[in-house]
């Protein structure tokens, strides 16, 4: 098992300064939030004048267009832009795989749940930390401030190895609390024992918008860059313990990556699909890099 | 191209070894290093399109197995080369090379060697066994030996000047309890055996030969070389008679060179007595070496020279008495070997009224005083009857007209053998009287002779050594032509010696014995005692056999190669 990320490794001003100019947007939001700075749907009390409405009971009556009524007799009442906060759930997968490995996938699943936090904070969205195993678990309730980020970074560093991968059923379970719509950040390998199928199944029927991050590595496109895996080996799935006796060979390794390949391209063909964000970050590589080509224009818009 | 041979049990234990064995390699390729990994869907899929073997579990490449299963068998059984048909038997086989001086024509042994060599891995270990019949008969590869122990061993061997002892072990061989009922014997070579060798061999044993001799055979070869009496009746001489045998060539007296010791005999002195027997007349008796050789070379070099070591005669010294009857005293004038002396005589011939002697003696008696009409001293090793016959013969007693005598005399003529410290021969006065007529008889101064020989108990010489015969012993009296010169002698009487060569003796003396065997020089005659009763044996079948097998397993392999090269082989 590789090192767990010490707070200090984690939680660096560098990276950290390196996140101020990037923004986090959805492109339509939904309503019932504080305000914020994400644009909603809602038409409310903000700044920019957006249209007219008829007058029902209940309206302000700050935003009754006095002119209009004297003009017409009839009331109507002005409709504002409404930006609100942004609920910003990170779901991160603490599964066996991704701790495995010399550079484990979740060093870069925890920067990149770091930076989101980072920049959703200082545009005033709450975030909230939730983790996936076997179970569901919530390690911080929605919390908005930027200074919430050293707790949030503590709580990262504190998720520890967990069992295996079941996803879709931890989607179901987030689906039975009480959270406000926001937008669901799933840092996972995905590489969920009961099929991609399941998971993809399960994020149908998940109501917040989704932001899948998932943690690839080199080895996983290209075998031979594993340097254990020659001739006759047996995998055991660090999770299911499930052994696969394979030689490897070339037929082996091409039908290897002909299924990877399919299993990846599933993945953003759903994504694709149902409107969702598909992020692919290489464990093995920078994530700030990474993040920085995402944001390439200052805001990464979901 | 075999490598081995093995028995159709070891064949098949071999064949279920292989299969046991190949199982086994398939169980070790799955032996795996472990290895953890953050998922192995990816890879469980990749195996569901093309697994691996698995041990325990279904077999999913049972037609490579069985290609792989096939060509091993098919090499197993090409290199093991099991036996087949006449050759797998269930009894023993005895494999018998001829070393004799049969084998010594042209490259004879040479080829049984090879065709010996080829043959032998074909039968099982256990199942054979193989002698090299020489001068001796050799065990050369006993069961269960390897073959690679015959090719050395029978590297030290060359043919020798010697008459085939096949029959010899084809006497013995029924006396090894340890062979089965059934004996198969395999002769390698053309050397003769007889049908009296084949013939008292128990049943389940039979002989074949592999291989024969040469069909253009050419030789002349000294068949008898032997001594005699001289007919000129000389005491210190002999008379030597040999024998020329030829096939395809003819012999004459230039091609014939006799040497008596370090000389050359001259050429007037070599007699025809017929187209290829020749003598030579009145050789003194020297103890030199006697040698008969023919220039012109042959096929057969071992019975181009024949040599016999003359005797070495002396006289016997006698004395003689005072009443020795006269006819006694005639015969002992008349011969040449026997001179009288005063004093310092070996043999004492005494009358009925001269005194004892210390020394033998031969003497005549009065009926009274002798209830027997021969009464022998004999003071030698031999008992009984064996005695008895032994003294009769060595006297000469046989040739008496015993029952003429008892006629005349009116009595039984009977012998008695004594044992005492001094030899001696008592015999009735009467009988040698003058007014008896045994006198007149041949047979009168042959026993006058021959007891005054057997009383100085003379050595005696060999009249006649050829190499695995008896030799042919010549004490006096007796004549070539009373000689068996060329008499045949049974197989299995003791021999002399089975090779030629020089012959010592415990005394320190030594004797030539030369070949002296027609089989051996000429062809025709000998052959007509065996080649009736063998029959070629068929080794070569299961090499044949054997070569497909290996070679399909090769294309086999090929197909093999180029299944897997095209991805249809695991």
């Amino acid at each position: 098992m590789a090192a767990q990320l010490t707070f200090e490794e984690l939680f660096d001003p560098e990276f950290l300064d390196a996140l101020e100019t990037f923004n986090l947007r959805i492109k339509r939001f939904l309503r019932q939030g504080r305000l914020g700075e994400q644009l909603t749907h809602d038409r409310g009390i903000g700044l920019e004048f957006k249209d007219f409405k008829q007058y029902v009971a209940g309206d302000d009556l700050r935003a009754v267009d006095w002119n209009i009524y004297r003009r017409l007799g009839r009331l109507f009442v002005h409709v504002f832009e409404e930006y609100q906060d942004l609920p910003l759930y990170l779901l991160v997968d603490r599964s066996r795989s991704m701790f495995l490995e010399e550079v484990p996938r979740v060093h870069a699943a925890l920067r990149s749940a770091l930076a989101l936090s980072s920049i959703s904070l200082s545009q005033h969205d709450v975030v909230a930390l939730l983790s996936f195993s076997n179970e569901l678990e919530m390690h911080s309730r929605p919390i908005a401030g930027k200074k919430q980020l050293t707790l949030l970074g503590h709580r990262m560093v504190s998720l520890t190895e967990q069992e295996g991968t079941r996803l879709s059923e931890s989607i179901h379970q987030l689906a039975f609390r009480k959270l406000r719509p926001g937008l669901l950040v799933v840092l996972s390998d995905f590489f969920d024992p009961q099929g991609l199928d399941s998971v993809t199944d399960a994020l149908k029927t998940c109501r917040h918008k989704l932001l899948l991050v998932q943690l690839v590595k080199d080895s996983d496109s290209d075998p031979t860059q594993n340097e254990e895996l020659v001739g006759d080996i047996r995998l055991v799935d660090c999770e299911t313990s499930d052994a696969v006796d394979i030689t490897i060979e070339p037929a082996v390794l091409s039908r290897y990556r002909r299924i990877y390949d399919e299993f990846n391209q599933r993945l953003t063909n759903f994504a694709s699909d149902q409107g969702i964000g598909l992020v692919r970050l290489n464990a093995d590589q920078d994530v700030l890099n990474q993040l920085a080509g995402l944001f390439e224009s200052g805001a990464l818009t979901v | 191209m075999n490598f081995f041979n093995l028995s159709p049990l070891l064949v098949g234990l071999g064949l279920l070894a292989l299969a046991g064995l190949l199982f086994l390699l398939q169980q070790l390729r799955i032996r795996y290093t472990e290895l953890p990994v953050a998922t192995t869907m990816f890879w469980a899929a990749a195996v569901r399109e093309a697994p691996v073997r698995v041990l325990r579990q279904r077999f999913r490449h049972l037609l490579a197995y069985l290609l792989t299963l096939l060509i091993c068998w098919l090499l197993w059984i090409g290199f093991g080369g099991p036996l087949t048909g006449a050759q797998r038997t269930a009894g023993f086989n005895i494999l018998v090379i001829d070393g004799s001086a049969h084998a010594s024509t042209g490259d004879i042994f040479q080829q049984s060697k090879r065709q010996l060599l080829s043959d032998v891995s074909k039968y099982s270990r256990d199942s054979r066994e193989v002698f090299l019949s020489g001068a001796q008969n050799v065990r050369v590869l006993a069961p269960g030996e390897e073959k690679l122990v015959l090719e050395r061993r029978l590297e030290e061997f060359e043919p020798v000047a010697a008459r085939s002892s096949i029959d010899e072990l084809l006497r013995l061989l029924p006396r090894n309890n340890s062979y089965p009922a059934e004996v198969n014997v395999v002769v390698y070579g053309g050397a003769p055996i007889s049908r009296h060798a084949l013939d008292r061999l128990p049943d389940g044993y039979s002989v074949a030969r592999r291989f024969d001799s040469q069909d253009d055979f050419e030789n002349r070869g000294i068949v008898a070389l032997g001594i005699g009496e001289p007919l000129s009746g000389e005491w210190d001489k002999v008379d030597v008679l040999f024998r020329i045998l030829t096939e395809g060539l003819s012999v004459n007296h230039d091609d014939i060179r006799v040497q008596i010791g370090d000389q050359d005999l001259a050429t007037n002195r070599l007699e025809s007595i017929s187209s290829n027997e020749f003598r030579v007349r009145d050789v003194v008796a020297d103890g030199s070496i006697f040698a008969v050789s023919i220039e012109e070379p042959d096929d057969q070099h071992f019975d181009n020279e024949a040599l016999v070591t003359l005797p070495t005669k002396e006289r016997i010294s006698i004395s003689l008495g005072n009443d020795v009857p006269t006819p006694i005293r005639r015969a002992i004038d008349a011969d040449a070997g026997i001179e009288i002396v005063g004093s310092g005589a070996s043999v004492a011939v005494l009358g009925p009224n001269d005194p004892e002697s210390s020394i033998p003696y031969l003497r005549t008696t009065s009926t009274d005083q002798q209830p027997k009409a021969f009464v022998i001293g004999y003071s030698g090793e031999l008992e009984g009857m064996e005695a008895l016959h032994q003294s009769v013969a060595d006297l000469g007693l046989a040739e008496i007209d015993s029952a003429a005598m008892a006629t005349e005399l009116n009595r039984d003529i009977s012998v008695q053998l004594d044992y005492s410290d001094v030899r001696y021969v008592s015999v009735w006065n009467d009988l040698v009287s003058e007014s008896f007529n045994f006198k007149d008889s041949l047979s009168f101064p042959i026993f006058v002779s021959k007891s005054i020989r057997y009383l100085a108990d003379q050595e005696p010489w060999y009249a006649y050594l050829a190499a695995g015969r008896q030799p042919v012993e010549q004490t006096s009296g007796s004549s070539l032509a009373s000689s068996d010169l060329f008499a045949e002698y049974a197989n299995g009487a003791s021999y002399v010696r089975n090779e030629a060569g020089t012959l010592e003796l415990r005394d320190g003396t030594s004797l030539q014995v030369s070949l002296l065997d027609p089989a051996a020089s000429v062809r025709t005659g000998s052959q007509n005692l065996t080649d009736a009763a063998i029959e070629t044996s068929n080794a070569q079948t299961a090499w044949g056999i054997a070569t497909w097998l290996a070679l399909l397993a090769v294309v086999l392999l090929g197909l093999e190669w180029y299944l897997y090269q095209r991805g249809l082989m695991p």
